[in-house]
């Protein structure tokens, strides 16, 4: 395979997009062409997969990495920015796992979205999301990664706010982008730093003369780009907008919100691990973040009732653990873990859907239980997928987490290995709880008994992802077994990442293993007890146990309220009643500030334009004494 | 002979003034009537420019800058009319639909 | 001397071409075939500047003009700017019962004085430039001779407008008695360091910065363009502002290049206070014509930014600019001027809602004329915005750009606003005036926005020709 098809991986989805966007808007009756525009969105993500799969097999990894630029798209004076991709081992195995994924969830999305009224949009939005992720991981610069990244977040405003006539969700929409607009920000000034110093934002100028930046410099640039994975990945401080983007269908929960977009941040980590290794101050804080993050999000986890809130803090602990992996420089096993998680993680939130297309729209696991019997086969996918992520042996979540936590353990960061190895046991505690009470046990509402199997259309992704589910994990087993001659994914990736090394004796690590398939396991059969016997009465005798913490837990630490009392509450005394409305749903920190700031500056500006003609002209008078004070000044 | 010095403070007091008027009145015509003072202070002063280089160019301008005072004028009159026929005033300070 | 006037063949066309206008009106009053006079010649002239765009500019006159190179493109932007305004008359006019001949001739007069504008080489010349330009618009704006709102529209613009040409002209008489001369080429080797040369480049630029609605001369654009008929108050927002642009790089670039220092800061300023007003005051305001006022003051601010930078790239990303902001202001103006239907020629933004629903193309083009104004990769704003930024950061303003990149991070607020609301299930009324033409023109500007995205590197490369390396003459 050429490597000059590459445009095409972008461009396919793309052309998706441009197609059923344009037949959608001028051709009302192909609006309503569901199999014709299902088919189409479908196989441009098909096509694009077998696409990657050719350079994956064609390419001999010696001949990786290729740079394969389309054309020159800003040429001026000493600067370029041609539209290059990069094809490496890290951007091949993520287009990999993005078209892969992605076609499924398409597929998936032909039977979940039947009847919508929207279905021509949902899927130009999907297929532009495909385009725009695509375009993020195979980017050659840095500024177009940043179009990828800019585009992934605008559908996932556009996805989480497909029915938009529900003030809630086009709210949540509207949280989701402003939230990652502080991300985003931040993003873009380390990004015009890194330019400043380095004179050149191509990967391989950056990467190469990364020793040669200052270390201060260095290590402003890798927060500020930090700070916009928190963002995109929902991580401390800025994960507040994920659990709210559930209110976008869940095929695009699972895509978007689970398996793809929001390891954007894991990924670039990994692409400028040789950056990052250089300043071991801000991996370690990306270490404690990823860790925090992990924890709290899993406790949360525990205490929600809504079947994808659930699996949205779920996620959000995931990534945690991935920023933990990728802060004590197990760069290529956070990747690892973006790629069996992917699966685990989108299977379930299928599963999910399938069970709340068969409930016809009920999502409270209080009014589930028993499904099992109605739904077998997406019991049997989504008990794969939930011992998957929950870590349990030989399933692909246990060598992906397991790497991370046997590099934590070995460069030294004991704390954090005990904080992940508890995340991991609160881990399987919330899977076996939302497996118990979805599935097992008498059913708690009448719509139970009238719940079916999904369509084919919908069953075929769950099996694939199932297969994933269990198998993804096959290609890095620990150095325990062969000293890392069966660890292929570190060495696929390696090439491309800067992992740190870590010295870890073979009995600790052993150990470190050991204790991990114990929590798995001791924490499965616990939940399977706890719940199984009790059902909801178990979430009941949690709370008068743990009092207080539980209740914190459930506030989800009270983070939305302080936000909320800091930035946004002010904010909406300061503006005028019409606004109202829209402000009361941006919660964030510096938004808050800029967005009070610039209502205050902008009220004051309509009060001065009374439009009294002799105002204007004293104004321009100033302005006029203004202009002459200074040149005076300059010219004494 | 009076210093070329002399001229210049003359039409700066001449264009202050002016400026002072359009701050000050209320009346567009007014208004009007003030801005032309300081397009007049301004062409003595390029005619005293003119003087002081030997050089005919500022006093071409005057001639452009009479031009356009006139030009202007009609459109300006045109406008306070049609004002007028509206409002039965001229009162600037009056007409602020326009705001915020 | 023959050949030179034959050198000024697109502006003589459209002096020409005007006339011809009076003349037919008179004969036919507001006859139909008057659109198509001025288009005509509007188009031949178009012809004639993008045909010597790539040369070199040529001196006319003994150094009083110069045509081709910097002038072609400056006045390949005016005059898409008036193509669109005329056709956008064309539809909207009669709607408010205005379809009046002389419309025409005065925008191809108005035109004819921002084309000397770009091209003068002497102050004294671009001052009839700018005069011939206002005294046109001054008309155009208080059209609607019977509604107050225009009068007052008006008589606002031509009472500050000619207060500000009050401190142009005194400027320029202090430029010409401290150096002896209005010629631009002619400036740079004369520039004395007194008190009284600077105090006639403060004059002069409060009359190019009132033209262009910079901060703090910007407050009558607001109250013109809401009183003025919509298409003109984008002939308005875009034309006349990339024209005084033009002729403002002209003097700084050109005339003062050898004292950048001097006046590089105090355009920051400018430009700094531009973004923050225009943006801020965006934000809380609810009429459309208003609100695209506002914008277009944050935008010339942004502009700015490039000629603040005081380099060969900083002057090659404004004039760049100003291309990427017609284009999307024409389109964003054309759909507002397409969709108004009050009787009081106001467009609220509720009156917005179902637009999208109803002509989804246009609601299509809408967002992406709105989305370019915002900066949205891979439109032509983002590459502008970046452009100018760019030139910023080398010329070591960072605080500019911070400021640069924060409003416009802010202004997405607004223009996302009206970009949602659109698509509202409301039952909205039919387009009350449709025009094939007029379509035809959003589509090229929207082409226009996603070719100078994608593909910039042709038009960057073509006005970075216009500057020396060292940012100092124009070519």
């Amino acid at each position: 395979m050429m490597p000059q098809w590459t445009p095409y991986l972008v461009g396919l989805p793309l052309l998706g997009f441009l197609l059923s966007g344009l037949l959608g808007l001028l051709w009302p009756r192909y609006r309503r062409w569901e199999i014709g525009i299902g088919v189409l969105a479908v196989s441009v993500v098909a096509l694009a997969f077998l696409l990657a799969l050719g350079l994956f097999v064609g390419l001999p990894q010696e001949e990786l990495p290729l740079r394969v630029v389309l054309y020159q798209w800003i040429a001026s004076g000493d600067f370029a920015a041609p539209i290059a991709f990069r094809l490496d081992t890290l951007s091949l195995w993520m287009t990999l796992i993005v078209t892969g994924v992605g076609a499924l969830i398409h597929l998936y999305s032909i039977g979940y979205m039947r009847g919508d009224a929207g279905y021509w949009r949902y899927f130009a939005y999907l297929n532009l999301f495909i385009a725009a992720m695509l375009l993020l991981v195979l980017a050659d610069n840095l500024l177009l990664l940043f179009l990828g990244w800019e585009g992934v977040g605008l559908c996932s405003y556009l996805l989480i706010g497909h029915w938009y006539a529900d003030r809630e969700k086009a709210f949540a929409a509207r949280k989701a982008f402003v939230v990652n607009r502080i991300g985003d920000f931040a993003f873009l000034i380390g990004l015009l730093w890194l330019f400043r110093e380095v004179g050149s934002l191509d990967l391989g100028v950056v990467l190469d003369r990364a020793g040669a930046i200052e270390s201060t410099a260095l290590g402003a640039i890798g927060m500020l780009l930090f700070l916009g994975a928190t963002g995109k990945s929902a991580q401390i401080p800025l994960y507040v907008w994920l659990p709210d983007a559930m209110a976008g269908p869940t095929p695009v929960s699972a895509l978007i919100h689970a398996a793809t977009m929001v390891t954007a941040g894991v990924y670039l980590l990994a692409r400028l691990s040789p950056l990052y290794v250089l300043s071991p101050g801000v991996l370690g804080l990306i270490a404690l973040i990823g860790a925090l993050t992990a924890l709290l999000a899993a406790t949360m986890a525990l205490v929600q009732t809504d079947i994808k809130k659930v699996l949205a803090y779920s996620t959000i602990s995931q990534l945690g653990l991935m920023f933990l992996g990728a802060g004590v420089g197990a760069f290529s096993a956070a990747i690892f873990h973006v790629f069996t998680h992917a699966f685990s993680k989108a299977l379930l939130f299928l599963g999910a859907g399938s069970v709340i297309h068969a409930l016809e729209g009920e999502q409270d696991i209080r009014r589930m239980g028993g499904l099992s019997r109605h739904m077998p086969l997406t019991y049997c996918t989504f008990l794969l997928g939930a011992l998957a992520l929950a870590g349990l042996p030989p399933l692909a979540g246990f060598f992906s987490k397991d790497m991370m936590l046997t590099a934590a353990l070995g460069s030294g960061h004991e704390v954090l290995w005990f904080l992940g190895l508890v995340s991991s046991l609160l881990t399987t505690l919330y899977m076996g709880r939302l497996l118990v009470l979805v599935f097992h046990g008498a059913p708690r509402a009448p719509a139970v008994s009238r719940a079916h199997e999904a369509p084919a259309v919908m069953r075929l992704p769950l099996v694939g992802l199932a297969v994933g589910a269990v198998a993804a994990g096959w290609i890095g087993w620990p150095d325990l077994l062969g000293h890392g001659a069966w660890n292929w994914i570190g060495r696929w990736l390696s090439d491309s990442t800067a992992d740190l090394e870590h010295g870890l004796s073979l009995g600790l690590e052993a150990l470190s293993i050991a204790l991990s398939v114990t929590v798995a396991v001791g924490g499965l059969w616990m939940a399977f007890r706890l719940w199984g016997r009790a059902g909801l009465e178990a979430d009941h005798m949690l709370q008068r146990r743990l009092g207080g913490l539980y209740a914190l837990w459930q506030s989800g630490y009270r983070v939305e309220a302080i936000y909320e009392r800091l930035f946004v509450r002010p904010l909406l005394q300061g503006s005028a009643a019409p606004l109202r409305w829209s402000e009361r749903y941006i919660a964030g920190g510096l938004i808050g500030l800029a967005s009070r700031s610039a209502f205050f500056i902008g009220s004051g500006i309509r009060r001065l334009q009374t439009g009294l003609l002799s105002l204007y002209a004293l104004v321009m008078l100033i302005g006029a004494l203004g202009l002459l004070a200074w040149f005076l000044w300059r010219s004494l | 002979m009076v210093p070329a010095g002399g001229y210049l403070l003359v039409s700066a007091l001449l264009f202050s003034l002016g400026v002072m008027g359009v701050l000050l009145r209320r009346s567009a015509i007014v208004m009007f009537m003030c801005v032309e003072m300081m397009l007049n202070a301004v062409n003595l002063s390029l005619v005293a420019f003119s003087r002081l280089l030997g050089d005919p160019t500022g006093q071409v301008l005057v001639f452009f800058v009479m031009c356009v005072a006139a030009a202007e004028v009609s459109v300006g009159l045109a406008l306070v009319i049609a004002l007028f026929r509206n409002r039965e005033s001229i009162d600037v300070d009056q007409i602020r639909l326009l705001r915020g | 001397m023959w050949l030179d006037t034959l050198a000024l063949m697109p502006v003589l066309l459209l002096v020409v071409a005007g006339l011809l206008i009076i003349v037919l009106d008179s004969l036919d009053n507001d006859s139909p075939v008057l659109p198509w006079v001025a288009l005509l010649g509007l188009l031949g002239a178009l012809v004639l500047e993008l045909n010597r765009l790539g040369g070199g500019g040529r001196f006319l006159f003994e150094g009083l003009l110069r045509v081709g190179g910097f002038s072609a493109y400056v006045n390949a932007v005016l005059l898409l700017g008036g193509i669109a305004t005329v056709i956008f008359c064309r539809a909207y006019l009669p709607r408010i019962w205005h379809a009046h001949g002389e419309v025409y001739a005065l925008v191809l007069f108005a035109l004819v004085g921002m084309m000397v504008m770009a091209a003068s080489y002497d102050l004294v010349l671009t001052f009839l430039g700018l005069e011939t330009m206002s005294v046109a618009l001054y008309v155009l704006t208080g059209l609607a001779r019977e509604d107050v709102r225009a009068n007052e529209a008006a008589m606002k613009y031509f009472l500050l407008g000619a207060f500000a040409t009050g401190f142009v002209l005194y400027g320029l008489a202090f430029l010409y008695g401290t150096t002896g001369t209005t010629r631009l080429d002619l400036l740079p080797t004369r520039i004395p360091n007194t008190p009284l040369f600077w105090v006639g480049v403060g004059l002069l630029l409060v009359g190019f910065l009132f033209k262009i609605a910079a901060v703090p001369f910007h407050m009558w654009a607001p109250d013109a363009y809401q009183g003025a008929p919509t298409p003109i108050a984008g002939f308005m927002a875009t034309a006349s502002k990339a024209a005084a642009m033009s002729a403002l790089l002209l003097l700084l670039g050109h005339g003062l290049g050898l004292v950048r220092p001097q006046w590089a800061d105090v355009l920051a300023v400018v430009a700094a206070l531009s973004m923050i007003v225009g943006n801020g005051a965006a934000l809380m305001q609810g009429e459309v014509k208003r609100l695209l006022a506002y914008s277009g003051i944050a935008h010339v601010g942004y502009a700015l930014v490039g000629i603040a930078s005081a380099s060969a790239s900083g002057y090659a990303g404004a004039l760049f600019y100003l291309l990427a902001y017609a284009s999307a202001a024409l389109g964003a103006f054309g759909v507002a001027a397409l969709w108004e239907q009050r009787p009081d020629r106001q467009l609220p933004a509720e009156d917005l809602s179902g637009l999208g629903r109803r002509h989804p193309l246009l609601g299509a083009l809408w967002v992406l004329f709105l989305l370019s104004l915002v900066g949205f990769p891979p439109l032509a704003g983002f590459m502008a915005k970046y452009a100018v930024f760019a030139a910023a950061v080398q010329a070591g303003k960072i605080w500019l750009v911070l400021i640069g990149v924060i409003t416009s991070m802010i202004s997405a607020y607004y223009y996302l606003r009206l970009c949602v609301l659109i698509w509202r299930p409301v039952e909205a009324h039919p387009l009350p005036s449709s025009g094939q033409l007029a379509s035809g023109v959003l589509l090229l500007t929207s082409a226009l926005l996603l070719w100078l995205g994608l593909w910039p590197s042709g038009v960057l490369e073509l006005v970075g020709r216009f500057f020396e390396d060292s940012g100092l003459v124009l070519r």
